[in-house]
């Protein structure tokens, strides 16, 4: 009955090979070449700047880059995804990738209650009855952490707050068991208790049921804190990609480190702060070779010239750069 | 010495007038009694939730909003009193920077116009040549080439939006700065160049600041003292290794435990999810969510006092 490998096997959920999305006259390539894997019961976090093209990948995983060019392999559950027809590949979202977004509040329908917006989806998708369907909604509400499941289910979302509107996503998404969650930013506009709260319960679900995660971020806290994996994105490359533990202990390309000492630590207190010199470039005037190479200070000829090569640094992880950071001894 | 600001018992309300008492009661105060003061050269950081209260206090600062109670002095100056005309002198002493960037720039007209109309309005003795020096000026000093003037807000990033925002408020010769999320919506990085352009200008000119951010390990960095906002109260304040290294407030600690850490393998937070709030009790308005209330605390609200010089909280049990 379970759509999905189950927790603690290593299979692949989402494989994902050279996926590339660009526009019709392919004057700006938003995402270039990316590769990576979510397995089942992991987050994998899709980290970096705005504009970088993380929620462009995340359309062109849900298959809905409209009108874009897109190319390259995306494997969910053993099949490949990347050319199925439309009407083959809309049962398939919510059923076994569902996603949530940022602003859980402009996603749901403000003139139904947030209950009978999660019994559509699971009739929609299970064909339960109208009451087996709330049933399972309030049961949903429940397992996400709402604390009056029955009350809730006919509240609608302005009468929720921020927090309790992202856990109503969450049952939502969830409610039709899918193997992979794909989560945009889904903490950015929460207060940090709020944050915290939401985190804890996608880190207690994707344990619990064995999903895979992919959580798209700027936020390098939250990864150190819940990813299990990491992909470091810049101008539309995958540039670094590694466990959290060794690649936050010795990150490899010089823009992760830039990001890893940008970042304001709790604990640090000196006056100035950290900056990497210099701009994100714009995807339509992309610099030739290394698109991090004109805010980089060990770079050289070469990388003026060629986009660096994945580089393997370990069983687990890549680098793309010609001058790698060297790892502390 | 005067403090620059000093916010003197406010309290603001939104709420229906008291004279229908029948039909419920007022609407409890967006702020409530704070009592706050910002020196000369000094950053006071305001941290809270959303909804605690801190754009409104901001944006007293400037007279923009106007207390129900209590008193706004700037340089000793009771401004909530003053007439439009008394209060016309210090428009140009406070000013704020927002945390949209792209909002504040009007998209039609040039920056280099932006920021003139700026000077325009405070310094109207300005000729037009002189004018148009001091914009290459302001812009050179936030660090934008002054030959990009003439273009308008879409031609420029987020970042150097903020800082075209930075050159806007630098005009008018401020003493002091509202920054009002002003950095929260920036990438991290660009979030590095724009808090060191600010801490350069505090130097430089010896600006004070009123520091609104809800990224902790941010308000650290950059304030000298900070205030803790809950519910439109001052639960906390004290100087930043104070409140920071021991806190004495729940509410504090319970933030401060909620900053997910920058390093996989620096110390993991202290688990106890925080609750959502609830609706408050007549007492602390910490009271549904505190893991460390007492009787007392639900029916008594309890007053601010200083524990050692300089730090101050308002908790029964601290
Ligand atoms: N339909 C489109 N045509 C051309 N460029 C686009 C289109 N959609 C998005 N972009 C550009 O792609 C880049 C990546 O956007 P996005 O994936 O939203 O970034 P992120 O989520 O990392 O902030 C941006 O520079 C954006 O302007
Ligand atoms: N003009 C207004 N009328 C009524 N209520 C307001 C107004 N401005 C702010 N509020 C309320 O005051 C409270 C504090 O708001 P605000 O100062 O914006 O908080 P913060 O900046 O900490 O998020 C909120 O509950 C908000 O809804
Ligand atoms: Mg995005
Ligand atoms: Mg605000």
């Amino acid at each position: 009955m379970q759509p999905h490998p189950p927790a603690g096997t290593n299979a692949s959920v989402l494989d994902v090979a050279a996926l590339t999305v660009a526009t019709r006259d392919n004057a700006v390539v938003i995402v270039n070449d990316l590769t990576l894997h979510v397995r089942a019961g992991e987050m994998l976090a899709l980290l970096g700047e705005s504009g970088c093209g993380k929620s462009m990948t995340s359309l062109a995983l849900m298959r809905l880059a409209d009108g874009l060019n897109t190319s390259g392999r995306i494997t969910l559950l053993g099949r490949d995804i990347a050319t199925l027809p439309e009407k083959a590949m809309s049962p398939i979202r919510g059923r076994e990738i569902a996603m949530i977004f940022q602003n859980p509040m402009s996603a749901l329908n403000p003139v139904r209650s947030v209950g009978q917006q999660i019994s559509e989806t699971i009739r929609r998708h299970k064909g339960l009855s109208r009451k087996a369907a709330r049933q399972r909604a309030i049961a949903l509400l429940g397992e996400v952490g709402l604390a009056d499941p029955v009350r809730c289910y006919d509240a609608y979302a302005h009468e929720l707050s921020g927090g309790m509107c992202q856990r109503v996503m969450i049952a939502m998404a969830i409610s039709c068991d899918p193997a992979l969650l794909i989560a945009d930013e889904p903490t950015t506009a929460l207060d940090v208790t709020i944050q915290k709260q939401i985190m804890d319960l996608l880190h207690a679900l994707k344990i619990r049921r064995g999903m895979g995660i992919l959580m798209i971020t700027h936020d390098l806290g939250v990864v150190a804190a819940y990813a299990d994996r990491v992909a470091v994105m810049y101008a539309g490359r995958v540039v670094e990609q590694g466990d959290v533990h060794a690649l936050f202990s010795a990150p490899h390309h010089p823009y992760t480190r830039g990001l890893m000492d940008s970042m304001p630590d709790l604990a640090d207190t000196s006056d100035r702060f950290h900056a990497i010199p210099g701009m994100v470039p714009e995807l339509r005037a992309l610099p030739p070779g290394c698109s991090f190479a004109p805010r980089c200070t060990r770079a050289d000829v070469q990388c003026t010239h060629v986009f660096p090569g994945h580089t393997m640094v370990d069983r687990n992880g890549f680098v793309r750069c010609f001058h790698p950071l060297q790892v502390a001894a | 010495m005067t403090a620059l600001l000093r916010f003197d018992a406010v309290t603001k309300s939104y709420g229906r007038p008291s004279r229908f008492p029948w039909r419920g009661p007022a609407a409890t105060p967006v702020l409530h009694g704070i009592s706050l003061t910002v020196a000369r050269g000094e950053t006071v950081g305001i941290v809270g939730e959303s909804g605690s209260g801190k754009s409104t206090l901001g944006r007293m600062a400037l007279r923009l909003v106007s207390p129900t109670r209590g008193r706004v002095l700037f340089d000793g100056h009771d401004i909530t009193a003053m007439s439009e005309r008394e209060f016309r002198p210090f428009r140009s002493r406070v000013q704020m920077i927002f945390q949209d960037p792209h909002n504040a720039l009007d998209p039609a007209i040039s920056v280099g116009d932006s920021v003139s109309e700026a000077l325009e309005a405070t310094q109207p003795a300005l000729s037009r040549s002189e004018r148009g020096e001091r914009v290459a000026a302001l812009l050179q000093q936030v660090g934008l080439n002054p030959l990009s003037a003439g273009r308008r807000p879409h031609a420029f990033s987020g970042g150097q939006k903020q800082r075209i925002g930075i050159a806007r408020a630098l005009a008018t010769r401020p003493e002091l700065i509202v920054a009002d999320e002003s950095v929260s919506a920036l990438d991290v990085s660009v979030q590095a160049h724009i808090l060191n352009l600010m801490h350069d200008l505090r130097e430089q000119l010896g600006l004070a600041y009123l520091f609104i951010a809800h990224d902790l390990a941010v308000v650290r960095r950059v304030s000298h003292r900070v205030a803790v906002l809950y519910r439109g109260r001052i639960v906390e304040a004290g100087g930043r290794d104070a409140l920071f290294d021991t806190p004495l407030h729940p509410y504090t600690r319970m933030l401060l435990r909620s900053v997910p850490r920058t390093h996989p393998l620096s110390e993991a937070p202290a688990p106890g999810a925080p609750a959502e709030p609830q609706e408050p009790v007549a007492g602390c308005p910490f009271y549904t969510r505190c893991a460390e209330r007492m009787d007392i605390c639900r029916h008594v609200d309890p007053p601010a006092r200083t524990v050692v010089a300089g730090h101050d909280v308002a908790c029964h049990a601290a």
